[in-house]
């Protein structure tokens, strides 16, 4: 899916650790990376949210999943919840659930819009999310009704340093 | 607000992972935020205990989390749901030191533990050990404990960290009276001792290699003083995991350089909190604070196997005529597992007869089992819906899933017993 060769391009270019320094290899598959990782990724095309949210822009459609910081402290992922197709969702509310072995934890909207799509195959394998969290692993598709909540969302860099400071 | 949250959700994960008595819901929900705070110190840090472990599992990668009062180590480098399945399949080392080891000694330290617990501790063989709980006048359960007769005039005794303040003001009280009427018996701390516990299939071939006694004739509850590698410990062939292992008393200063031994052994990882509660609640066992609790009787709590056959002649114990009559006219709610669709049931999670109209009871436990890829969990319903098998509801987040009663354990024990 076009996400899924998005991210692998991108965490192949420019994948960050969140503290240190970058990735040595380029053109490595992501699941390979995020196999055998124990830092977090942190692609440089995508925007984050300080509730450890990405979002890719396309056009007018934003597409939303969490980080891969943020599986990596949840831990294995094993059920997730995700709005309708057609509702609506507002920056800095809950928009889905995901849960670890241990607890259930809010997704929270990045961005206000419309959810266009959302990714079903994670209905069955929550754990899309802990292999491939800007791949595969992505949540939803919304249409966005204020672009300039983006600019008020977080580059690469500044995540990188959000990340640290926690 | 974020930073609260995550806090919250910290001590959620804390108290699911062992044996703090429970009182905020673990089944509210915080951001996906929450989990990362976990990197950075709380500001109350200090104030926490360590175990002589501390470093060890800080240098292995652990996870430190505030639990009890102690900083624990909740997870390693494995995810939870790996390191549950490396337990079932070869050994896992958890420190347990967090855990309150004390000794009652003297010519009447029997007679005397029999009036605060149900069991029969007189009946036990020496160096043999059982599940008890300590009571409450209204029979309702102050402790769970594992209680081990050492000989007639020495009992040795492990109680949650949790509990331990109430549990030794409770003990102390009594014994007090107690000696006043001429009773001799002492009780001893073992602060100064460290608890592991080596589980799992593979735990008793690798202990073998440091200790030179069969440990194939020491079975399931027994109890030895041997020397580990050298060191004078206290096994006892226990566990909270539902597999065969041991729980191993070490003083505490040779607590690091025993489990770097353990953990020398390849077959061998560390466990912390978090697996540990899968563990416990795969083979049906309760949580205190969680599962049990001073209002519940062991009777509800499905535990009626650790009231002594001889205790029901007298029922001299506190809450003894609240037990009595609990067996001469039955319970209206009792303790049974679940297996449940849709997201897990958790801790609070309310259950409902199977057309939603009723509420028949609580989850006090719940999370997605990692051997059996489903969602269990235990809780209490009214005596009429008790029956496995039978079909109810669970609402969780308001969708009101499939739950079945299931008997536990829901994954079968592997404990060492003696050949019938």
């Amino acid at each position: 899916m076009a996400l899924a060769q998005f991210a692998k391009k991108a965490v192949a270019g420019l994948g960050l650790r969140c503290g240190t320094p970058l990735l040595s290899e380029g053109g490595s598959a992501l699941r390979g990376l995020l196999g055998s990782r124990s830092y977090s990724l942190v692609p440089e095309v995508l925007k984050y949210s300080e509730d450890h949210e990405w979002v890719q822009v396309e056009g007018d459609i934003a597409v939303v999943g969490i980080t891969d910081h943020a599986q990596a402290e949840l831990g294995d992922l094993v059920h997730v919840e995700l709005p309708e197709v057609g509702s609506s969702i507002a920056a800095g509310d809950a928009f889905g659930v995901v849960e670890s072995v241990k607890a259930a934890s809010d997704v929270i909207a990045p961005v206000d819009g419309e959810v266009v799509e959302i990714n079903k195959d994670l209905m069955d394998d929550a754990s899309m999310i802990n292999n491939e969290p800007y791949g595969d692993g992505w949540m939803i598709k919304v249409k966005l009704t204020n672009k300039g909540q983006l600019d008020g969302l977080m580059d690469a860099a500044a995540y990188t340093s959000f990340c640290e400071g926690q | 607000m974020r930073r609260q949250a995550a806090v919250a959700f910290l001590r959620a994960l804390g108290r699911a992972g062992s044996e703090a008595p429970a009182s905020a819901a673990s089944g509210c929900r915080v951001p996906a935020a929450a989990a990362l705070l976990s990197r950075r110190g709380f500001a109350d840090d200090a104030a926490l205990l360590k175990t002589p472990l501390y470093d060890f599992h800080v240098a292995n990668g652990a996870k430190m989390v505030p639990f009890a009062g102690w900083s624990m180590p909740i997870q390693y480098k494995d995810s939870i749901i790996d390191s549950t399945l490396h337990c079932r399949q070869h050994a896992s080392l958890f420190d347990v030191s967090h855990m309150c080891g004390l000794s009652l000694k003297g010519k009447d330290a029997i007679p005397f533990l029999e009036s605060l617990v149900v069991g029969d501790v007189a009946g036990l063989a020496d160096g043999t050990g059982t599940l008890s709980v300590f009571t409450n006048e209204k029979g309702g359960i102050i402790d769970d404990t594992v209680v081990t007769k050492v000989s007639s005039d020495e009992l040795y005794i492990v109680v949650n960290a949790g509990c331990r303040d109430k549990d030794l003001a409770h003990i102390g009280q009594h014994l007090e009276a107690f000696k006043a009427k001429g009773g001799q018996v002492d009780m001893l701390l073992h602060d100064d001792r460290s608890l592991l516990a080596l589980q799992g299939p593979e735990a008793a071939a690798v202990l073998q290699q440091f200790v030179k006694e069969d440990l194939d004739k020491v079975y399931f509850s027994n109890f030895r003083r041997l020397d580990i590698k050298g060191v004078p410990c206290w096994l006892t062939r226990t566990g909270y995991t539902g597999e065969d292992g041991f729980e191993l008393s070490i003083p505490g200063s040779h607590a690091v350089e025993l489990a770097e031994a353990l953990t020398g052994d390849a077959r061998v990882r560390l466990c912390g909190l978090g697996p540990r509660d899968s563990l416990r609640l795969e083979a049906g066992l309760c949580l205190y604070g969680n599962d049990l609790n001073e209002d519940i009787t062991p009777i509800e709590a499905g535990l009626t196997w650790t009231v002594g056959k001889r205790r029901r002649e007298a029922f001299d114990f506190l809450g003894g005529q609240v037990i009595k009559q609990q067996l001469a006219d039955g319970v209206s709610i009792r303790r049974v597992g679940f297996v449940s669709t849709g997201a897990p049931a958790r801790k609070d999670v309310e259950i409902f007869t199977a057309d939603g109209a009723t509420k028949v009871g609580t989850i006090t436990s719940g999370a997605f089992s990692p051997c059996l890829k489903k969602n269990i969990s235990m809780g209490y319903v009214d005596k009429a819906h008790a029956k496995a098998g039978t079909a109810l509801k669970v609402n969780v987040r308001g969708k009101m899933n499939d739950a079945t009663v299931t008997k536990m354990p829901f994954v079968p024990t592997h404990y060492h017993k003696p050949p019938q």
